[in-house]
């Protein structure tokens, strides 16, 4: 299990500044919900984390600085990336993608596949099914079955909700608690379904413009009315 | 009946060709998502080095397993040295790359080797078997066996290892492969040596039963595409029952079909091709994606 501290993170695509200086800590073992709405700079803080977008400032895993980062490099650090838009091969059967997950591991995946399908006993009917023949929520457990297969130090979840019809998001983070309960994963979500990633979240922190605007136990943020009505949104 | 079957035989023999050349494209389809057009000049380049290492006093089968090694590097040092250097993002760049590459090496051969046609030896021994009115080449026999051989380890390779899985999804999408830790520059890279090895052998198929010149691979380049066309482009076993399929459809069109004779032979199976693809775009053992959205 692991922390994650970022310091300053600064980010742009070209010219454009997303990201302003963002500071926060993910706690060992807990869940870290990073709030917004839309265009706050949310998926370009995980990127940045990961390497995959253009950054500044200091991002230490278990008190090591990743200087050089890059999707790869992190992966092999065992951090797994539920990526907007899943990151699952739609050509690929469910078990290839779920080998994938764990390519980066040189211990057979056999018993961890096993333990996967016995969470999302859905996947174990469609094993051998292409990823891209299964339904939004399936096609979202997959992901986060493919990132557990790397059994990360660090969960990186983009928007679980995205594209999910409500009843299916809930049953998504009702896995997710499950999983996070047994398996004590640290978990850094960014969610736009604030409700729902408050839920699961132990600590929040709120985006907007590429600034946070403030942060501090899940339970208190989801508590403020005034902060969930013009932050939240709900 | 025995016409017949020596047509199939000799069609099977020359459908040998191209299948080997189809399997060095799908591979390198497979592992990096593009069609290269060079292939058939690296797989001449690599016979001219197995000639000259045997025309140098190497033994020719320990000649060709050299090229195979050397070609491997070489595949590696073309994707190293030009084609990571392009824009990957545009598939028509790299297509275009891979035509230049096309001109150097088939320029480069004529420089260094000239354009005078050479013979070069097949390692297999030049016994033909008689049954009934049938022949039966060692060679062909050989041939088809290697082949066989190449299409197994091939399909095993993508389907039953981790490597192939891996060689797979870097060609697919590079930014998915990344997040689960495969590199895909080395993928890319691995995808280049192997086809460039795989030409070597096809090569080294091809050569004795054509002549060893820099352009000895221009027909059978094509048909190869034609091949992998019609088994379908990510299909190793596809490539292999593709270029059989157009090397008897040819053989056969042209002994029974009057008109047709041995100029217009060549245009039947390309018919065959346009009429497979519109029934199943991605050939006859190719991948249908179906997606969900």
């Amino acid at each position: 299990m692991s922390t994650l501290r970022v310091t300053d993170l600064h980010a742009s695509y070209g010219p454009m500044k997303v990201l302003h200086g963002v500071s926060f800590n993910v706690g060992d073992g807990q869940v870290t919900a990073l709030l917004g709405p839309n265009g706050a700079g949310k998926t370009t803080a995980l990127r940045a984390i990961c390497g995959t977008v253009r950054s500044s400032g200091t991002i230490e895993l278990d008190g090591e600085v990743l200087a050089q980062r890059s999707a790869t490099r992190m992966a092999r650090l065992g951090v797994a990336h539920v990526p907007e838009g899943r990151g699952t091969f739609g050509e690929f059967t469910v078990l290839e993608n779920l080998r994938l997950g764990g390519y980066s591991r040189k211990d057979s995946l056999d018993e961890s596949i096993e333990q996967v399908f016995d969470w999302f006993p859905r996947l174990r009917e469609r094993m051998t099914q292409v990823a891209g023949s299964l339904s939004g929520g399936e096609q979202q457990m997959l992901a986060i079955a493919r990132a557990l297969l790397l059994r990360p130090r660090l969960l990186l979840l983009d928007e679980p909700s995205q594209g999910l019809a409500p009843t299916v998001t809930a049953d998504v983070y009702r896995i997710l608690r499950d999983l996070q309960q047994s398996l004590g994963t640290t978990i850094l979500v960014v969610e736009q379904n604030a409700r729902a990633a408050l839920r699961l979240a132990d600590q929040a922190f709120v985006l907007e413009s590429g600034r946070l605007v403030l942060g501090g136990p899940a339970s208190e943020i989801a508590a403020d009315e005034s902060v969930r009505r013009s932050y939240l949104g709900y | 009946m025995s016409t017949f079957i020596q047509q199939v035989i000799d069609g099977l023999s020359t459908g040998s060709i191209y299948a080997a050349m189809a399997l060095a494209l799908v591979l390198i389809y497979r592992s990096t998502n593009i069609l290269n057009f060079a292939q058939g000049e690296m797989a001449m380049f690599s016979t001219y080095i197995a000639w000259q290492l045997n025309n140098w006093g190497v033994p020719l089968v320990l000649a060709i397993l050299a090229a195979i090694a050397i070609s491997f590097v070489g595949g590696m040092a073309i994707e190293q040295g030009i084609v990571r250097h392009v824009d990957q993002s545009s598939e028509l760049a790299v297509v275009v790359v891979t035509l230049g590459i096309f001109l150097v090496l088939n320029a480069l051969a004529g420089w260094i080797w000239t354009y005078f046609v050479k013979s070069f030896a097949s390692p297999f021994p030049s016994v033909v078997w008689r049954i009934g009115r049938v022949s039966l080449s060692a060679q062909s026999v050989l041939t088809l066996v290697v082949i066989g051989v190449q299409m197994v380890l091939l399909y095993l390779l993508f389907q039953r290892t981790k490597l192939g899985l891996g060689m797979r999804a870097a060609a697919l999408s590079r930014k998915n492969a990344e997040i689960v830790g495969i590199s895909a520059r080395r993928m890319m890279m691995l995808g280049w040596g192997l086809s460039a090895s795989l030409g070597a052998v096809a090569g080294a198929l091809i050569a004795p039963k054509l002549f060893l010149e820099p352009n000895m691979m221009f027909a059978v380049l094509l048909y190869g595409f034609a091949g992998a066309a019609l088994g379908g482009l990510d299909s190793a076993v596809g490539a292999v029952v593709g270029g059989l399929l157009v090397g008897v459809t040819e053989n056969l069109a042209g002994t029974y079909i009057g008109w047709i004779g041995s100029d217009l032979k060549i245009l039947v199976p390309f018919f065959l091709i346009i009429a497979v693809l519109a029934v199943r775009p991605a050939g006859l053992f190719g991948r249908q994606i179906a997606g969900r959205v």
